[in-house]
């Protein structure tokens, strides 16, 4: 990932800047792409910032390595991208890992390939940490944690429904706490 | 409800799971939604300079622990900095001295 640096000089112009500039994306677009970036930036190690994230995403559609196909929202669109960015991270992660195990294990006639695509046990721990740190964040409502324990189970929106007993309107209203929160979380100024 | 998730891959299932879930209500959410919460921070992204953007139009805010090297910027290197043998950090401690003070009018030979 490319890391920027930081930026205290405010004469760098940043792709967000850019983007803005361009007319790619709005003000409040930007600030939704901030909480998602945020969000992403969950369970990554503390060198790999919500600010690489959308920065490195908005570069790839500004250079044209991305393109956003017609009809397709810009902030789905870039969310996907930084999906895709978090996911390149732990294979390249995972990759020089396996590597290093394969040259340990390889003998000098067959080479033994042990990528497996597996999660590593750097990612495990910080998956874990990360989901009861989510957790925390609705630990005053016990129907979201519930939505989320459905979540985390992979139950789709409707079986979490049925499951919890809600109604439409609870659940709707349940959902609308839990975005409150996270949007909450994802504008604010403290760093993680 | 809640299951007891056991392996690394059922961890990191999970928790991918729960990311995505709830990054679809973050892109689902409304600009209302979206400025209500900003309201709720005291933040006005309408205004000039508004902390809202820290990070996208401004530089973020930098803590200590991004100039100097504080154990809550480097946990890998702190624990690594515990697990000092005791002997090695007793010696590692160089001597506290106290430096001496000079009286007014007393020059660096002390008369």
């Amino acid at each position: 990932m490319r890391h920027f640096p930081p930026l205290t000089d405010p004469r760098i112009v940043r792709p967000s800047e850019s983007a803005l500039g361009l007319g790619l994306v709005t003000d409040l677009e930007l600030l939704r792409l901030k909480t998602l970036a945020r969000w992403y930036a969950r369970g990554l190690p503390p060198d790999v910032t919500w600010e690489d994230l959308i920065q490195e995403a908005l570069t790839r559609i500004i250079v044209g390595k991305r393109q956003v196909p017609d009809g397709v929202a810009i902030v789905a669109f870039l969310a996907g991208v930084m999906r895709s960015i978090r996911s390149e991270h732990w294979q390249r992660v995972e990759g020089t890992g396996a590597r290093g195990r394969s040259v340990r294990s390889q003998s000098a006639d067959r080479p033994v390939e042990l990528v497996d695509g597996a999660p590593g046990p750097d990612q495990a721990v910080m998956a874990q940490q990360e989901l009861a740190r989510v957790r925390e964040l609705f630990a005053e409502d016990p129907t979201a944690t519930a939505i989320l324990d459905g979540l985390a189970r992979g139950l789709t929106a409707e079986e979490l429904r049925v499951a919890l007993g809600l109604s439409d309107t609870d659940y709707a209203s349940a959902r609308k706490r839990m975005r409150r929160v996270l949007l909450r979380e994802g504008l604010t100024c403290v760093q993680r | 409800m809640r299951s007891k998730i056991t392996t690394p891959v059922q961890r990191v299932a999970a928790f991918e799971r729960v990311l995505e879930g709830l990054a679809e209500e973050l892109i689902d959410s409304t600009d209302d939604e979206l400025l209500e919460a900003a309201r709720d921070l005291g933040m006005d992204p309408g205004m000039r300079g508004s902390a809202a953007f820290i990070g996208l139009k401004y530089p973020a805010i930098r803590g200590p622990s991004d100039f100097f090297g504080l154990p809550a910027a480097l946990p890998v290197a702190a624990d690594k900095g515990r697990q000092l043998p005791p002997d090695q950090g007793s010696q590692a401690r160089s001597p506290v001295r106290k430096k001496r003070r000079k009286r007014r009018g007393q020059g660096d030979d002390g008369t």
